[in-house]
């Protein structure tokens, strides 16, 4: 009964922490601009990031070692070292985003000057990442992250096209560069690297050993799914209520409108209090996340289960990227156009990040018995070509259509 | 978003708040035209879009000043549906 609840709570953080400012934004203008027909790339970076989840999860438990161990052990000093580089820069730019995001849905909720909510979004995240333990931040982050559910339920409401929407979910290709472009965007926020490094070094944190290795097939399968279900709703949502008015939605604000629409108040309340954990918890993640991989590299003790003292590099490294992206949400850079920056950077660095992870997975020096089957390297190697050309396409796809504004 | 709160199915701080982004965003758009070179076949109708862009900025900002004054709200909501299909038609002339 207690592993059931545990695998519920477990999940149910799963699903509210999966989307982040990236589906906010990409998924939110993805609908605007081609109503249903990018569901499919959902689909696909779901797949991936449950196969890419669950292999790190794996070998985090089997070998103890999470992702960026792995990077620098199998890629060598020079290959983890830009990889390490490009990690942190991009975990950066999300961070700010995140945080800048967080504080505008706050502004939205209390009107105040997006100056102080910047600095109150920064100084509640690291308070709560300084007091309250692991398991509580990843709890607190992903059931309130669930008020998200909120546009599941307007997607329903608004009455879409059910015929047109199981059509989306079939790749198609329109001719368009923009929507190359959008379609690189939801694929980059559903697998975002930071997610992994994230999810594997809390495996670590979580002590996991062999006897985990079910939850966490069930907990990356069901969670990312269901997590996956609340992305397209997005999509959905934006498809009813902005494609027709041609609104291109550009505000978190306008975002909200989408659950306004459905529900009202409530509607509109539920919405930014879940798009306020959601950013926050991602914001949480991306800091961790900077903070694992230089301290993994490095070999610093790290993790949160550590009293501070014991891991004073890992605390002062998470605390100085929180700094760091306060003084860059603070001069006025628009948080959203971060966003898109931040997804399209990740989506380049994406095979650096899952060579890696994959190699080891299907490694049996390493693995035992746990190594991968045959279809686990066969979906391995598969999304990895597919994560390879959305890699190569994402900064020509950004210049030629101008960051999504042509 | 005048929609919902002429419908009374919003907040005053979510207008206020995002009315203000909106309307400065209309507001860049017609400065963005006005400093714009132009081809002289497009001037009128850039005209037209740079009044569109100043009109909708003045109504988001009508709504956002007093969204609790539901005669106004109506009044702006009336505006704004009639300058978004002017816009729409507009852009598709272009």
């Amino acid at each position: 009964m207690k592993m059931v609840l545990g695998l519920a709570l477990g999940i149910l953080a799963a699903i509210g922490g999966f989307v982040d400012i990236g589906e906010l934004v990409f998924n939110i203008q993805a609908g605007a601009s081609f109503r249903y027909s990018l569901l499919w790339a959902v689909v696909l970076g779901v797949i991936a990031i449950i196969v890419y989840a669950e292999m790190s999860g794996r070998v985090a438990a089997v070998s103890g070692r999470p992702v960026f161990d792995v990077v620098r052990m199998r890629m060598g000093l020079n290959v983890g070292l830009v990889t390490l580089a490009a990690s942190l820069l991009i975990n950066l730019i999300t961070l700010a985003a995140e945080v800048g995001g967080a504080a505008l849905v706050l502004q939205l909720l209390l009107n105040f000057k997006v100056g102080t909510m910047i600095l109150l979004a920064a100084i509640a995240l690291v308070l709560i990442v300084y007091f309250v333990p692991f398991d509580g931040i990843e709890r607190i982050f992903g059931y309130m992250g669930c008020a998200l559910l909120i546009f599941v339920v307007a997607a329903v409401h608004l009455k879409p096209d059910w015929h047109q929407v199981a059509q989306g979910l079939v790749p198609s290709w329109s001719g368009s560069w923009l929507y190359a472009y959008f379609a690189v965007g939801v694929i980059g926020s559903a697998i975002a690297p930071y997610e992994v490094y994230f999810y594997s070094s809390g495996a670590i944190e979580d002590r996991w050993t062999v006897k985990d290795l079910n939850f966490n097939r069930v907990n990356v399968t069901l969670g990312f799914v269901l997590g996956g279900i609340l992305s397209a709703a997005l999509i959905i949502v934006s498809a009813e209520v902005f494609a027709p008015l041609h609104i291109s939605p550009g505000y978190l604000g306008t975002t909200a409108l989408g659950a306004e629409q459905a529900y009202g108040a409530i509607g509109l309340l539920l919405a930014l209090l879940g798009m306020l954990f959601a950013v926050g918890g991602a914001a949480v993640e991306c800091a961790f996340s900077g903070a694992y991989s230089l301290a993994q590299f490095a070999g610093w003790e790290w993790g949160k289960y550590r009293r501070k003292r014991d891991a004073p590099r890992f605390t002062l490294t998470w605390l100085i990227f929180f700094a760091l992206a306060f003084v860059i949400v603070e001069t006025g850079v628009d948080p959203v156009q971060l966003t898109e920056y931040a997804v399209i950077f990740s989506a380049v660095a994406l095979p650096l990040t899952y060579l890696p992870v994959l190699l080891i997975a299907r490694d049996p020096t390493y693995m035992g018995e746990h190594v991968n089957g045959i279809v686990g390297n066969v979906l391995g190697w598969a999304f990895f070509v597919i994560l390879l050309g959305v890699s190569l396409a994402a900064i020509p796809l950004m210049v030629i259509t101008n960051g999504g504004a042509s | 978003m005048a929609d919902d709160l002429v419908r009374q199915r919003t907040t005053t701080t979510f207008v206020r708040v995002h009315g203000d982004e909106l309307s400065a965003q209309a507001q860049h758009e017609a400065e963005k035209l006005n400093d714009d070179s132009i081809p002289n076949d497009l001037k009128a109708r850039a005209q037209d879009a740079i009044k569109l862009a100043s009109e909708i900025g003045g109504a988001i900002d009508e709504l956002r000043t007093s969204p609790q004054d539901r005669g106004q709200d109506r009044r702006d909501w009336a505006k704004l549906r009639q300058w978004s299909a002017e816009a729409y038609r507009l852009g598709n002339s272009i």
